[in-house]
C-alpha cells in the first residue's frame, strides 16, 4: 500500500512537472504597432516561434517555476522577460525597444572609392573598363565622376575642380607615378601607362585628403595593384591598333607576372579621320614584369618593373602663331619600378616600405629643332600603423623623393635637381558609435628652395540615419611651382590650396545618392610679371616670377547611381557645377581659366543583356563652354566656346571559344559625329580666329581578348 | 588476440569519431530531422531561428555550431534579401567555423561548410566577387576530396555553382548536370544515415538533375 501510494505520489509529481502552460502573446513597439518575424523562446527549450503580421505568438511550454522569456529580431532591441510558469494560461502584451544599432562610420568627403570592398565603393575595377567614352583608361571612366572637368580630348592628365592638370598627382602603391600619363602631345590627350586590370583598387580623392600625400593642390589618384592572382593564366588580345601577351604563373604563396605589348595606330588613323594630321601614326611596345609573394605572417612583397617605348609624329597648331602650322616629332623612353613590402609585426602594429624609381626621356622635333626633356624620379616611404580595434588607428611615416629634370631646347639648356623630405602623422578615431574624425599633419621640406611647409589636415564624418551621413573634410595643401618656372632657375615658394568641403551621403541596396559642396581657396600662385599675355604654352619669357597670383573654386557637385532598379542594368548620373577665377602664370586680370567648363554632366548607362551574353553600356557627356582668349575682347577670357556634347556606347559580347572566354569589343565615339570647339586662337594682330579641335569626332574602335587558360578542367 | 583487434578497433573509432552525447544528438534530431524539406523563405526563417536557438542551449558542441552555420547560409539563398544582410548572415556563418574546426572529425564536412560560405559571398555579387571568392571555393572542395572523395556534397556544390554561372563563363546546365549525378551516386552510398553525419541535400540533388534534363 506504501508503495502504490509512493509511486502515486511520484505520478502526481510527475504530472505537475510536465503540466503545460499556454503563453499568448502580442509583442508591440513602443508606440502600439507590431513586431512581425520576432522570434520567441523559452530559454533552454527548442521550441521556436515566430510572431504574425499582429504581433502575435502563442508558446506552449512544459518547464513549470520561474523561466526566461526571450524576444528579439533584427529590428528591435532583444527583451528577456522572467516568467512564472505554473500551468495557467498567460495572456500578456511585450514592448519592445526599436534597435539603437547603426552602421559604422566612413568619412567620405572629397574621396571617391572604387574596389572590391562593398562598404564605400562606388565603383569598381570592372565598371571603369566597361564606362563607355572612357577608352578602357582609368582617367577617362574618372572624367564621368562629379568634380572632374571632361577633357575636350586636348589635355594630358586630370582636371579636379577648378585645378589645372599639373595639380594632380597620382600615386601606386603610395608612391608618386612620376610619368603616370603618356608624354604631352600638344592639342591630343594621352592615356595613362596603366591598365585597370593591374589595381586592385581605385581610391580617387578631389580634395582634402590624406596627410600621407602632398605636392598636389587639387587632388590625388590614389591606385593599389592587385595582391596575388587567382590562378595561374595566360591572356591575349588584339585590337585595330596593336597586340597584347600576359601571362600569371601563381606558385604556392607568390607569383610571377609577365606582359608584353606593341602597338600601331595606323589602321586606326586611316578609319577615324583625325582633325590633326599624323605624319607618323603612334607606335610603341612594352614589356613588364611582376613578382608578388605572400609572407606567413600575412604580410605581402610587390616588385614590378615596367618598360615602354612610344613615338609619334603630328602637324600641329604653331603654339606661337596659330596661322602657321609645325611639326611635332616625339620619341619617349619610360623605365619605371616600383617595390612595396606591408608587413604585420604582431596584431596591433604593422610597417609599409616602398620604393620606386622612374626614368624618363622625351626627344622632340619641334619644327625642325631638337628637343630633349629628360626627367628622374627616386623615392622611398615607411610607414608604421597601430590599430586598437576598429576604433583607432595611427599611422606615422616619412617619405623622401629626389628629383631632377633637364631639357634643352636647340642650345638653351635648363635644369634643375630637387630633394624633398616629408613626414606625416594621421589617426583614425572612432570617439563613439557614429562619428568618426581623422586629424593629420605633414610636414615638407624642399632643398631646392631651402623652405619647409607644414601642412595640418581634418576630416570628419557622423551618420544622420541607418543609410546617411554627413562628412567634412578640410586642409592645407602646398606645391612647388610647376617646372617650366624652375628649369630657369626661378625659385618661387610654395603655392598654397585650402581645402573646405561638405559631403552628404546616402547609400541603400545599391543605390547611391552624394551631393559635395566645397570651397577652395588657393593662395601663392606663381605668377609672371612684366611680359604680356600670350596663349602660347611654351613661351621663354616669363618676365619676373613671383608668388603674388591667387584664386578661387567653389561648387557642388551630385552623384546618383541605380543598380537595383531594374535588374541586370546600372546607371549614375553626375553633374558638376564650378564658379572658379584665378590669377596666375601670365594671365593679366583674375578669369576662368581656359580649361574649366562651369557645367558638367554626364550620363553612363550600362545594360547585361544575358540572353545575347552581350554587355552594352552608353555614356553621354555635357560640358559647357571653355572660356578662350580673344584679343579683341574688353574683358580677359570673356569670350566661351560653343558647349561640348559627347556619345558613346561599347558593346561587349562574352563567349567561350573551346573552353577559352573570350571578349568581343566595339567602341563608337561621338556618335552623333558632333563638330566639337574647344576653343579659338588668334593672330597676333586678333583679325583671324582658328579653331581648336579635339583630335577625333566620330571613331569606331574594337578588338578582343582571349583567356587562354581553360575553365576548371575538375575532373568528376 | 581477436579481443585486442577489437579493443583497438575500439579506440581508433572513439578517436575518429568521438560520439555525440545523446543529450544532444537528440536535440538535433528534434530540429534537424525535416532539414531538406525546407523550400521557402519563410519555413528557413523560421528553422534557421531554431538552429540558433538550438546553437545556444549548446553552445560549446561542433554539430549544433555546424547546424547553425548551415542555417545562416541558406537564409542568403532568397530573392529580396539586401546584400548587406547577406554578408551579415555569412559573417554570423564565419563567426561558428573556429568551433566547428576545433572539434568536427569529419574534416571534409569543415571544407565542405567553407566552400559554400565562399559560394554564398560570391553569390551576393559575382561581377565583384569571383576573382576573390572562386579560389576559396574551389580549394576548399578540393581539401574535401582529398579526404573523403565520397562525401556527395562536394560534387553538389559544384553542381550548383557551375549551374548558375553563366554559359559564357562555362556554366550552365549541361555543364552542371554531371556533378548532380555523380552526387546522386555518392548519396546513394551513405546506408547508415545519422544527424551527426550531416547528410543534407540528397531531394536538391535529384531535384536538380530534373531540372537540368528538362530543357
Amino acid at each position: 500500500m506504501r508503495i502504490t501510494l509512493f509511486f502515486f505520489f511520484l505520478f502526481i509529481l510527475t504530472f505537475h512537472s510536465v503540466a503545460q502552460t499556454t503563453i499568448n502573446g502580442t509583442v508591440l513597439f513602443t508606440n502600439g504597432k507590431p513586431v512581425e518575424l520576432a522570434t520567441v523562446y523559452i530559454k533552454g527549450t527548442l521550441d521556436v516561434k515566430q510572431t504574425d503580421a499582429a504581433g502575435k505568438f502563442t508558446l506552449v511550454c512544459k518547464l513549470i517555476g520561474k523561466q526566461t522569456l526571450i524576444i528579439r529580431s533584427e529590428e528591435i532591441e532583444e527583451l528577456v522577460v522572467e516568467l512564472n510558469l505554473d500551468g495557467s494560461t498567460i495572456t500578456r502584451e511585450f514592448k519592445v525597444m526599436k534597435t539603437t544599432k547603426i552602421e559604422d562610420v566612413i568619412i567620405t568627403a572629397g574621396s571617391i572609392e572604387a574596389n572590391n570592398d562593398r562598404a564605400v565603393a562606388l565603383l569598381n575595377p570592372i565598371d571603369i573598363v566597361t564606362t563607355a567614352g572612357g577608352q578602357g583608361d582609368i582617367a577617362g571612366a574618372l572624367q564621368t565622376l562629379p568634380g572632374v572637368q571632361r577633357n575636350g580630348g586636348d589635355q594630358t592628365g586630370l582636371m579636379v575642380r577648378g585645378g589645372d592638370v599639373s595639380e594632380s598627382a597620382v600615386m601606386v602603391d603610395g608612391l608618386v607615378a612620376q610619368n603616370a600619363f603618356g608624354s604631352t602631345v600638344p592639342g591630343v590627350a594621352q592615356r595613362t601607362r596603366f591598365s585597370p586590370f593591374q589595381f586592385k583598387g581605385t581610391s580617387f580623392s578631389s580634395g582634402g585628403y590624406t596627410a600621407r600625400y602632398g605636392q598636389a593642390l587639387s587632388s590625388i589618384l590614389d591606385l593599389s595593384t592587385n595582391d596575388l592572382p587567382a590562378k595561374t593564366t595566360i591572356n591575349t588580345g588584339a585590337s585595330f591598333a596593336g597586340v597584347y601577351l600576359s601571362g600569371a604563373q601563381l606558385m604556392d604563396k607568390s607569383a610571377v607576372e609577365f606582359s608584353g605589348s606593341y602597338q600601331n595606330l595606323t589602321p586606326f588613323l586611316l578609319i577615324s579621320q583625325p582633325n590633326v594630321a599624323f605624319y607618323e601614326a603612334p607606335t610603341g611596345f612594352g614589356l613588364s614584369g611582376r613578382y608578388v609573394a605572400q609572407t606567413n605572417t600575412r604580410g605581402i612583397f610587390k616588385t614590378t618593373i615596367q618598360q615602354g617605348y612610344n613615338s609619334s609624329g603630328i602637324t600641329i597648331t604653331d603654339p606661337v602663331d596659330p596661322s602657321k602650322k609645325i611639326n611635332f616629332g616625339i620619341k619617349n623612353e619610360n623605365t619605371y619600378t616600383n617595390t612595396s613590402f606591408k608587413n604585420p609585426i604582431n596584431e596591433k602594429w604593422l610597417y609599409f616600405v616602398g620604393f620606386s624609381t622612374s626614368n624618363n626621356t622625351d626627344r622632340i622635333e619641334w619644327d625642325g629643332l631638337d628637343v630633349t626633356r629628360d626627367d628622374r624620379r627616386v623615392q622611398g616611404r615607411g610607414e608604421f600603423v597601430y590599430s586598437k580595434s576598429n576604433r583607432f588607428r595611427l599611422l606615422m611615416g616619412s617619405d623622401v623623393q629626389h628629383f631632377s629634370f633637364t631639357q634643352q631646347f636647340d642650345s638653351l639648356i635648363g635644369g634643375f635637381t630637387e630633394l624633398q623630405s616629408a613626414a606625416y602623422v594621421e589617426a583614425d578615431v572612432i570617439p563613439f558609435r557614429g562619428f568618426a574624425i581623422k586629424p593629420g599633419v605633414r610636414a615638407e621640406y624642399s632643398q631646392l628652395l631651402g623652405k619647409g611647409n607644414i601642412s595640418p589636415r581634418l576630416a570628419m564624418a557622423a551618420k544622420t540615419g541607418k543609410n546617411g551621413q554627413v562628412s567634412f573634410a578640410s586642409g592645407l595643401f602646398y606645391q612647388t611651382a610647376a617646372t617650366n618656372y624652375l628649369m630657369f632657375g626661378y625659385r618661387p615658394d610654395f603655392q598654397e590650396a585650402l581645402h573646405l568641403m561638405l559631403n552628404y551621403q546616402l547609400m541603400k541596396n545599391d543605390r547611391i545618392l552624394r551631393v559635395e559642396g566645397y570651397y577652395k581657396s588657393y593662395d601663392q600662385l606663381v605668377r609672371e610679371n612684366g611680359t604680356a599675355f600670350t596663349p602660347n604654352a611654351f613661351r621663354f619669357d616669363l618676365g619676373q616670377v613671383d608668388n603674388s597670383g591667387y584664386g578661387y573654386a567653389q561648387g557642388i557637385d551630385f552623384f546618383w547611381r541605380d543598380r537595383k532598379s531594374i535588374k541586370s542594368f546600372d546607371y549614375w548620373i553626375s553633374y558638376s557645377y564650378i564658379d572658379t577665377k584665378r590669377l596666375y602664370q601670365n594671365y593679366v586680370a583674375e578669369a576662368t581659366p581656359d580649361y574649366v567648363s562651369n557645367h558638367n554632366l554626364n550620363v553612363v548607362m550600362k545594360y547585361f543583356w544575358m540572353k545575347m551574353q552581350t554587355n552594352i553600356s552608353a555614356t553621354y557627356s555635357y560640358a559647357s563652354g571653355r572660356p578662350y582668349y580673344n584679343p579683341m575682347s574688353q574683358e580677359f577670357f570673356g569670350d566661351r566656346a560653343p558647349d561640348f556634347h559627347n556619345f558613346a556606347i561599347t558593346l561587349s559580347y562574352l563567349t567561350t571559344i573551346k573552353k577559352m572566354f573570350s571578349v568581343f569589343y566595339i567602341s563608337l565615339d561621338n556618335i552623333t559625329n558632333q563638330k566639337n570647339v574647344l576653343g579659338y586662337r588668334y593672330n597676333d594682330t586678333g583679325t583671324e580666329r582658328y579653331e581648336m579641335l579635339p583630335p577625333f569626332y566620330f571613331n569606331v574602335f574594337f578588338g578582343f581578348n582571349l583567356s587562354l587558360t581553360e575553365f576548371n578542367k575538375d575532373e568528376l | 588476440m581477436k579481443h585486442v583487434i577489437f579493443l583497438l578497433g575500439m579506440l581508433f573509432s572513439a578517436g575518429a569519431f568521438a560520439q555525440v552525447p545523446d543529450s544532444i544528438l537528440t536535440d538535433v534530431k528534434t530540429i534537424c530531422a525535416d532539414i531538406d524539406s525546407m523550400r521557402t523563405k519563410e519555413q528557413w526563417q523560421l528553422k534557421n531561428e531554431q538552429l540558433t536557438v538550438l546553437k545556444e542551449k549548446h553552445p560549446d558542441h561542433w554539430l549544433t555550431n555546424y547546424y547553425a552555420a548551415y542555417g545562416a547560409v541558406q537564409m542568403t539563398y532568397y530573392e529580396g534579401t539586401p546584400a548587406e544582410v547577406r554578408d551579415m548572415y555569412l559573417d554570423m556563418a564565419d563567426a561558428l567555423l573556429p568551433t566547428i574546426e576545433n572539434s568536427c572529425p569529419l574534416k571534409d564536412e569543415v571544407h565542405v561548410l567553407k566552400a559554400m560560405i565562399a559560394n554564398a559571398r560570391l553569390a551576393i555579387d559575382p561581377m565583384k566577387r569571383n576573382q576573390q571568392y572562386s579560389p576559396i571555393f574551389e580549394e576548399n572542395l578540393k581539401a574535401a576530396k582529398a579526404i573523403n572523395e565520397n562525401n556527395p556534397h562536394i560534387y553538389l556544390l559544384k553542381g550548383f555553382a557551375l549551374y548558375y554561372t553563366p554559359k559564357m563563363f562555362g556554366g550552365g546546365a549541361k555543364a552542371a548536370l554531371p556533378y548532380f549525378e555523380k552526387s546522386k551516386e555518392k548519396f546513394a552510398l551513405m546506408t547508415n544515415r545519422t544527424l551527426d553525419v550531416p547528410h543534407w541535400g540528397e531531394p536538391a540533388a535529384i531535384w536538380m538533375i530534373g531540372e537540368c534534363t528538362k530543357k
